[in-house]
């Protein structure tokens, strides 16, 4: 065989290779570039930088935590801690991200909750519908610590990095509010809630995005392994709650809740009974898996009536739950 | 690992290319063979480690027959018996991992038996690499391999380009390129390697995923119960019938590239296959690595043209038959094959008629007619199963009606489907294929018996290595990456 012919100049072949490689390392640049602004500002959700932030202080305040909830914006919008700390006995940690952090981000709050302090429960309370968001690799790599980092794909931040999507919503969050991050009010645990409740669009939602049982997000359920993975580490009790969520989706995505439970208890967890709790249409906040702000209180007393189970006062104060977090 | 995904584009293809172009100019010889083994285990562990193992022993066994066949073909003794051993092995390696579950599902159904079998998972790129070693067995036993090492063997099989889907090489066009102690330029390689290899990622990321949608959306919706209208039908059909071409051509377009970046040119796949006149001339401008495969080690020992015409229409059914059968398990596949196998026989017996010899089809309506009963092969070949391809030809027929106001529709985008299928059928009809376009600077190998892997090339706007092109492919190039996120598969991937 011959060596092949080659019908193109050197000096052609590397201005070719020099026009394309720089215009496409421009391209690409800006895009990551402008990712990266919308990132660092916190204008995107999957970096709400604000409730990042402000759960992660309470990691470090210094104050001992006995109970520790961790999850999505279902469990921030329906669970109190001062008042799950008054009904318990025991010093109650809400520590709740939203849904763009997911799995990922409650496994980074349980594992910097477990390197600075010591708790005997952590509960994972997510919405069923953050269990169907395909990528959970967001919500791991904005709330994880610089060291976590070095042992992340580079592959995978570029992919995150490397989103039209991402790109375009900043773009257009710079165009409606400039530079400035939404600002966002908190109201003891949590974000408070500005928008007004669904009220009958609820229904309308659970028509609009139906769960099905192919739906659940592998990525999501590998955090909720590691989370199990991690309790059993360290000799914690862990359980699953899900949060509550309007009632049409109790009906309607019975199959999907039914999956989940199983894929959440092959990932070493056990969902509580009696979860998820289903919201009447005139219980539901501004999201169909929030609780309305002025039932905060209550939902604290029934999340807290369905883990007495988990926090049975015996001998070893948690030993109910440590049976179900280790299978 | 897929070719349109962010770990190949981005770490595993640098890295590969980077210690290529090292150890090319700094290490010892073979050493580049060596290190593009080592990252082609890389590339096929990435999907699946455990399957490593059944590709190196399936090589062992090969090499050591192969040896031995060409030792004893070299002395004049070639051995039928050791020809046979070797093709068993690497038939029964395809049959079990690829047929066994059909066997049994079908065992059952007919006997009402309930053979308990763990489910077999099919090895990525089987298919291929068995054809391949198969090819290599039976030169060897006519004594037309040349001398050549393990590694050199190792590296046939196991190329990254062309192994898990093609294009299907014969050992006697890689080997010499292999051991050629100069490669071509670097700047030629990469700056036709790089075009080709976007013009393949494009025409999978942004026109067969499009295309895909649509599809889908009709015979997954015909699986579910639907019942596809004439338009649903015809439009569902036409759109997976370019979506199948522009993913695979894409992934061939794509192979040949990567193939030419290391300076090893790999056979032509695709040639415009839907400009075809006929359906012969089609088989000679699609999938041309395994058309010519049967042809070479099927259809010519059966006989080949040799033999009486209705042994020769036989012959042609039943090579057909086996190249539907190659691409899976399932009666749909068979059916594709035989329908395929009918038309060529028809052809046949066409052109072989007084009529036909006399009475040629105006090229534009034989080029329609080729299209439009591809197109209603494709049917079988996409459907789920039996019914759904049932449901689906009522509905190209007409027995479902015809799309009307009051008809639940299956397609839930027929306008977008429409005119992805016209811009699709345009851009097949009339554009040139990437090899023409490229001209001279194709790195593409030509089949002896297949005039259209000459490429002519094109007069109009061909592609030239100046800035312009180079701006507009790296344009094309983002538009692309921007897609990558959404991981689809080839559909060649599950043969």
């Amino acid at each position: 065989m011959t060596s092949p012919r080659s019908s193109i100049s050197s000096s052609d072949g590397r201005r070719y290779l020099r026009v394309l490689g720089g215009a496409l390392g421009v391209l690409v640049a800006t895009l990551v570039a402008t990712t990266a602004t919308g990132y660092h500002l916190g204008l995107v959700e999957a970096a709400n930088h604000d409730i990042y932030v402000y759960q992660r202080a309470k990691i470090y305040d210094g104050k001992p935590v006995d109970v520790a909830f961790v999850g999505d914006s279902s469990l921030g919008n329906a669970i109190d801690a001062a008042t799950f700390t008054t009904l318990s006995g025991l010093a109650a940690a809400n520590l709740a991200l939203n849904g763009s952090y997911g799995s990922g981000g409650a496994f980074n709050m349980a594992n910097k909750l477990l390197d600075a302090k010591a708790p005997k429960l952590i509960v994972v309370t997510q919405s069923i519908d953050t269990m169907r968001r395909r990528d959970a690799f967001p919500g791991f790599y904005f709330s994880a610590e610089p060291s976590q980092l070095l042992a992340t794909s580079p592959i995978r931040v570029l992919e995150l990095y490397f989103s039209w999507k991402t790109a375009r919503r900043v773009v257009e969050q710079i165009a409606q509010n400039g530079f400035r991050p939404r600002q966002e009010t908190f109201s003891g645990d949590y974000i408070a809630q500005t928008r007004a409740p669904l009220g009958a669009r609820a229904a309308q939602e659970v028509a609009d995005n139906p769960l099905e049982p192919d739906m659940l997000a592998q990525a999501q359920l590998d955090y909720v392994a590691r989370i199990a993975a991690l309790c059993r580490l360290h000799g914690v009790a862990c359980v699953y709650a899900h949060g509550p969520i309007y009632e049409g989706y109790c009906t309607r995505a019975r199959d999907y809740v039914e999956r989940l439970n199983e894929r959440i208890a092959e990932a070493g967890m056990q969902v509580v009974a009696g979860t998820p709790v289903c919201l009447l249409e005139s219980e539901v906040g501004d999201s169909i898996d929030h609780v309305r702000s002025d039932l905060k209180t209550h939902y604290t007393r029934r999340y807290f009536d369905l883990l007495r189970d988990a926090i049975a006062e015996d001998a070893s104060g948690f030993a109910a739950a440590k049976r179900g977090g280790a299978p | 690992m897929l070719f349109n995904s962010f770990p190949f584009i981005f770490a595993f293809l640098p890295i590969t290319l980077l210690g290529y172009e090292l150890l090319r100019r700094y290490g010892p010889p073979r050493s580049t063979h060596v290190w593009l083994i080592g990252a082609s285990c890389v590339f096929y562990a990435y999907w699946n480690a455990a399957f490593l193992g059944l590709l190196f022993a399936s090589i062992v066994v090969n090499f050591v027959v192969g040896r031995r066949l060409q030792r004893l073909a070299a002395g004049g003794a070639p051995s039928r018996t050791l020809l046979s051993v070797g093709l068993v092995w690497n038939l029964a390696l395809l049959g079990y991992f690829k047929y066994a579950n059909f066997f049994i599902d079908n065992l059952d159904a007919i006997f009402g038996t309930r053979i308990e079998l763990a489910h077999v998972i099919l090895p990525l790129g089987i298919s291929f690499f068995t054809f391949q070693k198969i090819a290599f067995l039976v030169d060897s036993y006519k004594n037309e391999v040349e001398r050549h090492e393990f590694v050199d063997f190792c590296l046939f099989v196991m190329f990254f380009p062309q192994l898990i889907a093609g294009p299907i090489v014969h050992f006697g066009e890689v080997i010499p390129q292999f051991a050629r102690t100069s490669t071509p330029p670097a700047e030629n390689r990469y700056t036709v390697g790089i075009t080709l290899f976007a013009v393949g990622l494009a025409k999978k990321v942004l026109i067969a995923d499009t295309l895909a949608v649509q599809a889908s959306a009709m015979f997954d919706g015909a699986a579910a119960g639907h019942v596809p209208t004439l338009s649903d039908a015809w439009l569902g059909g036409l759109c997976y019938t370019l979506q199948i071409y522009f993913d695979f051509s894409g992934y061939s377009d794509m192979a040949i590239g990567l193939g030419w970046m290391f300076g090893i040119r790999l056979p032509i796949n695709f040639t415009s296959p839907y400009k075809a006149q006929s359906i012969a001339e089609y088989w000679q401008r699609w999938h041309i690595t395994l058309s010519r495969f049967l042809r070479d080690y099927v259809y010519i020992p059966l006989g080949g043209n040799r033999c009486s015409p209705a042994r020769q229409r036989a012959n042609l059914f039943a090579t057909m038959l086996l190249g539907g059968i190659w691409h899976g398990a399932g009666w749909t596949y068979v059916l594709w094959g035989s329908m395929h196998g009918a038309m060529l026989v028809v052809h046949r017996i066409w052109e072989q008629s007084v009529f036909g010899k006399r009475h040629a089809l105006h090229p534009v309506l034989a080029r329609g007619a080729t299209f439009v009963a591809v197109l209603v092969a494709f049917v079988a070949f996409r459907a789920a199963d039996l019914t759904t391809m049932v449901h689906v030809y009522r509905g190209l027929f007409g027995f479902n009606g015809i799309a009307s106001p009051g008809h639940p529709a299956v397609l839930d985008e027929p306008l977008s489907a429409a005119c992805l299928g016209l811009l699709g059928t345009i851009g097949v009809f009339a554009l040139p294929n990437a090899y023409e376009w490229l001209g001279s600077a194709s790195p593409s190998l030509a089949s002896p018996g297949y005039p259209n892997t000459k490429p002519i090339p094109t007069q109009r706007h061909p592609w030239l290595p100046d800035s312009l092109h180079a701006l507009a492919f790296a344009l094309l190039l983002f538009v692309c990456f921007l897609k990558l996120n959404d991981v689809s598969p080839f559909i060649y991937f599950q043969f």
